[in-house]
């Protein structure tokens, strides 16, 4: 199987589904719901699976029908016209994979980012983030001005809403996803996980594999009178175990699939798709490479010094312009007169066309590191970026010190595809589905990185030491003040002998 | 020797001195340790003696009348004139709540609002009305929310500035009908709030939640995908909250669950003859009195708003939310009803297609289950007409969490009850309840303010910052304005009230605020532990020293007293006996 039928296969799994997606025609009068689910067969035989909620309403500000107001309403108090908010639970291997079924998939960990308008978008901001913490139960108030960044070519505004305001980007790598996030989740769609696709939705399906993601997307004009609001799930799951757990979920409900509006010559019929002549899938010994291959990882030991080494391949045979950004927390220092960039293990500068550096502030601000880079047809472009570890206070210290710290995952900003894109868009095309809609960001896996790890009963040590010092100091003085000189005789004879 | 002592006593301070050298180590560390170490510890305890002049407000509010304009229907001004003085008098002053007073023309056609706002007695012809006084509550009436009273028939005498009128006066004028009448409008002890009724906020939520108990098990009609709720709060909802205004600021939300599970499985009961067409058995389905009162499901609804937790994240008073549900059963589970409903002779009872149960959880909202959810249009969309009968409930019952008075039914005519009694706000149920409020507010902040002082008395390490100071006293200005230095002036009573009004509800406000500031929950403490985990490992060694010290020159002054005694013994054994010695010579 080429990874071009594959890619026909997902489209006719879709136009299959379609028909089948239940739609909620005019809620109010201008509101709509929409579900969809959609599979695609990855390479090495697992399954992507893509459960989308699509909800378009119209003046929401008091009144809801299809809309959360739990979710909407902090984010029109705050002003915020657009916000992409996503978790990720485990590896995406991209190698084998290719790009996630949804486009706004972040890396491991959390990512959020959104526009706000309007003035003060610090103060909304940390509003936004501490009520999706309370809606997730998740530690997005963890969120703070330090990790906070503004990379505003790598993440653009959606052409449709574009507005004046301010663009903010954070990235959590420890987080995690967990049934305790799917339940809040499920009770932001209308549907509340009862019915509808939002039905299949079970933790020990969804939660069971390898990868999964949970995310929103929201966009609001103006004046809030037209909102738009994605809830998306998306997991790699194995078919074969999917499968057992399926049937149990059948049995368990009853009769499984259970939609509205939906297309009533499907409702209870196998919907099972095969291809023509299909009887057993065979696992691929090599799977194709990706058009650009890109990893990450830690180099250097000890507590002091380290390096990030990022191995960017181009494996098209046209010459590729791609942005490498790193945002990083500000107790790595990158030293950037070390930078290096090679090519076939020779320095190669020249791939270096571009450079952006915002140095960081101690506490306030991370180091937003951008460098574009052109790639030769076929060539592997390796950076090379040394930074020392900052000591940092011993209270800043997370409660499980000698885990290590996160690093969030880097992001390769395909410059080349997005240029064409927007060219594209501009010129009023279509557009495209969601799962043909070009992938522009390809996230590296996070690293976990050794910080110096102090002594935490240090503070009693130095008081303890301390005072014994001071204690030592005051005898002395004591002594000397309050001693007794007597006169000793001392006899003629002894002192002779 | 001798010189080897007379060396000692030059190179070494005199032992005196080194006492004092040794001592004065612990005094000066005590001396300015323990004032430091008081400095370091000290809390911030402002006083709060100016909630001591409170305590006596509470008592005195009562005498805050209610202005109450009199006016005849047709000619005879005299006649008023001379009622509304007698009725002043003949029913004393410490027995009623409420002041006559004659509507001037001037002020009746500038102020259309202020008009509807007071209470108003109309005098009308005994002929014409021979009955019993009545509130007029029909809306379209030019008297609309006046008290309907019949004058007296008997020419009235006219009273001098002193003069008293006779019992018998006051009777045939009406006065006893008037007192009944009057007492059951603003008796003289207001209302305190019903146990349902939430405690007075300033800003409410109102939340209309529309539930389909499950919409996916309709393949019908009758489930509801969305509702005309913009036009029902326009029609029903809206009035009241206009004529709430002065005490409420509410806010309107509304909602659709289209999944909204019971916790409970209802019972069924088999009843011949529901009222369908061509059904002579069918099975009805019941909720009982405990169901009821657990019938939210608020693990599995999601009816929270948090509208006030992001408003309000900075103020501590709560805001309260009015909930409002139409439940729509699932299909299968219809007709749903009460239990008690089908009490009485229960083969008889009928269930008309329109019925509907409804009931009140107190301080929460109230719920409203169609038996039969009507057929939706083709969409599904409820129109505002098909919410007629559930909005009518919904306003009703907002009205009695909110605490409004109905009006009692001896003042009602049996002929207006077309007119929705009760679920329009007449003067009298404003005036009423503004008493009400202006009682409670007052009985909180005070209370609030007591509380505050007890507590504070109680524990020892709770900070007094400026800002709770400053709030206390602000409150209790706010009720030494509203009821000490209160102007007699009867013809400014009624604005009086509302201003005594808008001063108590201040002045509880600010009560609440500084009950609530988060300074004084921040005790400071100290645990023993830590004081000796930070201060033994320096102290500890630095004593002993000074006590080793302190320790020996005792010893050292205590050998030499005793040294000094023996030796004082033996001079004076010795000039015993020299003096013996002497005398025997």
């Amino acid at each position: 199987m080429s990874p071009s039928s594959l890619v026909l296969l997902l489209s006719l799994v879709s136009t299959w589904l379609l028909p089948s997606s239940f739609a909620l025609p005019a809620t109010t009068h201008h509101d709509s719901y929409d579900e969809r689910l959609i599979f695609r067969p990855l390479a090495d035989g697992k399954v992507s699976i893509l459960f989308n909620f699509h909800i378009k309403a119209s003046n929401v500000t008091a009144h809801h029908s299809v809309t959360p107001p739990t979710l909407t309403l902090p984010l029109q108090r705050n002003g915020v016209s657009e916000l992409h908010l996503s978790f990720v639970a485990g590896r995406w291997q991209h190698e084998r994979w290719g790009q996630p079924i949804h486009s706004e998939v972040g890396g491991t960990g959390a990512e959020m980012r959104a526009w706000i308008r309007g003035s003060q978008p610090e103060e909304k901001w940390t509003a936004v983030t501490n009520a999706l913490a309370g809606i997730f139960c998740s530690s997005l108030g963890q969120i703070s001005p330090a990790i906070t960044s503004s990379p505003s070519n790598i993440f653009t505004q959606n052409p449709a809403n574009q507005q004046e305001g301010s663009f903010l980007h954070v990235q959590l790598p420890s987080e995690t996803l967990c049934t305790e996030n799917l339940t809040p989740f499920l009770k932001l769609v209308p549907c509340k996980g009862v019915s509808g696709i939002s039905g299949l939705m079970k933790p020990y399906i969804l939660l069971a594999h390898d990868w999964h993601a949970m995310g929103i997307d929201y966009t609001s004009n103006e004046d809030d009178s037209a909102t738009d609001l994605l809830l998306w799930w998306e997991a790699v799951v194995d078919p074969i175990d999917w499968q057992k757990h399926t049937s149990r979920g059948n049995s368990s409900s009853g009769d499984g699939f259970r939609l509205w509006n939906y297309d009533s010559e499907l409702s209870h019929k196998n919907i099972d798709f095969r291809w023509i002549n299909e009887s057993a899938f065979v696992p691929p010994l090599e799977i194709a490479a990706q058009p650009i291959s890109f990893s990450r990882i830690l180099t250097g030991t000890g507590q002091l010094e380290g390096g990030l080494e990022a191995t960017i391949r181009n494996n098209q045979d046209i010459a590729r312009t791609v942005k490498y950004l790193e945002i990083l927390p500000w107790w790595i220092q990158p030293w950037l007169h070390r930078l290096r960039v090679e090519e076939g293990g020779l320095p190669a500068e020249e791939c270096l066309v571009g450079k952006k550096y915002i140095p960081s502030i101690e506490r306030t601000r991370p180091t937003t590191l951008e460098l574009t880079i052109a790639i030769q047809p076929k060539t592997t472009v390796r950076i090379h970026l040394p930074f020392n570890k900052a000591f940092i206070r011993y209270t800043e210290h997370p409660p499980d010190a000698s885990r290590g710290f996160d690093l969030p995952p880097a992001i390769l900003y395909l410059q080349d595809l997005a240029d064409t894109l927007s060219e594209e868009t501009s010129s009023q095309r279509p557009p495209a589905a969601l799962w043909q809609r070009q992938k522009l960001r390809i996230y590296s896996s996070k690293l976990l990185l050794d910080l110096a790890t102090p002594d935490f009963s240090m503070p009693y040590n130095v008081i303890i030491m301390t005072s014994t010092l001071l204690a030592l100091f005051f005898g002395s003085v004591f002594n000397a003040l309050t001693r007794r000189f007597g006169v000793v005789q001392v006899d003629p004879l002894q002192k002779k002998a | 020797m001798s010189s080897a002592t007379a060396i000692e006593s030059t190179i070494n301070p005199s032992s005196k001195s080194r006492i004092l050298t040794i001592l004065s180590f612990p005094v000066i560390a005590l001396a300015f340790g323990i004032p430091w170490w008081m400095h370091t510890t000290s809390i911030e305890r402002r006083s709060l003696a100016a909630i001591g002049t409170v305590r006596g407000i509470q008592e005195g509010w009562i005498e805050e009348k209610v202005v109450v304009r009199v006016e005849q229907e047709g000619e005879g001004g005299g006649d008023v004139l001379r009622w509304t003085r007698m009725m002043n008098v003949c029913v004393p002053a410490e027995r009623r709540a409420w002041e006559l007073d004659i509507v001037e023309g001037s002020r009746e056609g500038s102020e259309d609002d202020g008009a509807v706002q007071s209470p108003h007695i109309k005098l009308v012809n005994q002929a014409a009305y021979p009955v019993l006084p009545y509130v007029d509550i029909v809306p379209s009436s030019p008297s609309f929310g006046a008290l309907m009273f019949p004058a007296p028939a008997i020419p009235l005498r006219h009273l001098g500035e002193h003069s008293i009128p006779r019992p018998d006066e006051c009777k045939a004028a009406g006065s006893d009908k008037l007192f009944d009448a009057m007492e059951a409008l603003l008796p003289l002890q207001p209302w305190t709030l019903p146990g349902h009724a939430i405690k007075y906020a300033e800003n409410v939520t109102f939340s209309f939640v529309l539930l389909n108990e499950d919409a996916s098990a309709d393949k019908g009609s009758r489930m509801a995908r969305g509702w005309d709720v913009e036009d029902a709060l326009r029609t029903y909802i809206q009035p009241v909250v206009a004529a709430l205004e002065p005490f409420h600021t509410v806010t309107i939300e509304s909602q659709i669950l289209y999944h909204a599970p019971l916790k409970f499985v209802p019972g069924s009961r088999m009843l011949h003859n529901t009222g369908l067409p061509n059904d002579t058995e069918s099975k009805v389905w019941t909720v009982s009195d405990t169901q009821a009162s657990g019938f939210v499901n608020t693990e599995q609804w999601t009816l929270g708003t948090l509208v006030e937790a992001f408003l309000e994240r900075v103020r501590v008073t709560n805001n309260p939310v009015l909930r409002f549900l139409l439940f729509l059963p699932k299909a299968g589970r219809r007709p749903l009803v009460l239990e008690e409903s089908l009490r009485g002779d229960g083969e008889a009872v009928t269930i008309p297609p329109t019925a509907i149960s409804t009931f009140r959880i107190p301080q929460f909202g109230s719920v409203v289950i169609p038996a039969y959810p009507e057929r939706q249009e083709e969409d599904g969309y409820m129109s505002s007409h098909q919410m007629r009968q559930a909005f009518t409930v919904f306003r009703r019952d907002l009205l009695q969490l909110l605490g409004v008075p109905s009006l009692p039914e001896t003042l009602c005519r049996d002929d207006a009850s077309n007119a929705d009694p009760g679920l329009i706000i007449t003067p009298w149920q404003f005036s009423s309840l503004l008493r009400t409020h202006v009682q409670a507010t007052t009985i909180s902040a005070v209370d609030t303010l007591t509380s505050i002082s007890r507590l504070v008395s109680r524990i020892r390490e709770m900070p007094v910052g400026k800002e709770v100071v400053g709030d206390v006293e602000s409150s209790v200005d706010a009720l030494t304005e509203a009821f000490g230095k209160r102007r007699k002036s009867s013809r400014a009573a009624d604005e009086g009230l509302m201003g005594v009004w808008e001063k108590t509800k201040r002045a509880s406000a600010l009560a609440d605020r500084a009950f609530f500031n988060p300074s004084m929950v921040g005790l400071l403490y100290f645990p023993d532990e830590h004081k000796y985990a930070v201060y033994a490992p320096l102290f500890a060694p630095i004593s002993v020293p000074v006590i080793v010290a302190i320790i020996k020159e005792v010893k050292r002054w205590r050998k030499k007293r005793k040294a000094r005694r023996t030796q004082g013994v033996e001079v004076n054994r010795n000039k015993l006996v020299v003096s013996r010695q002497e005398k025997a010579i």
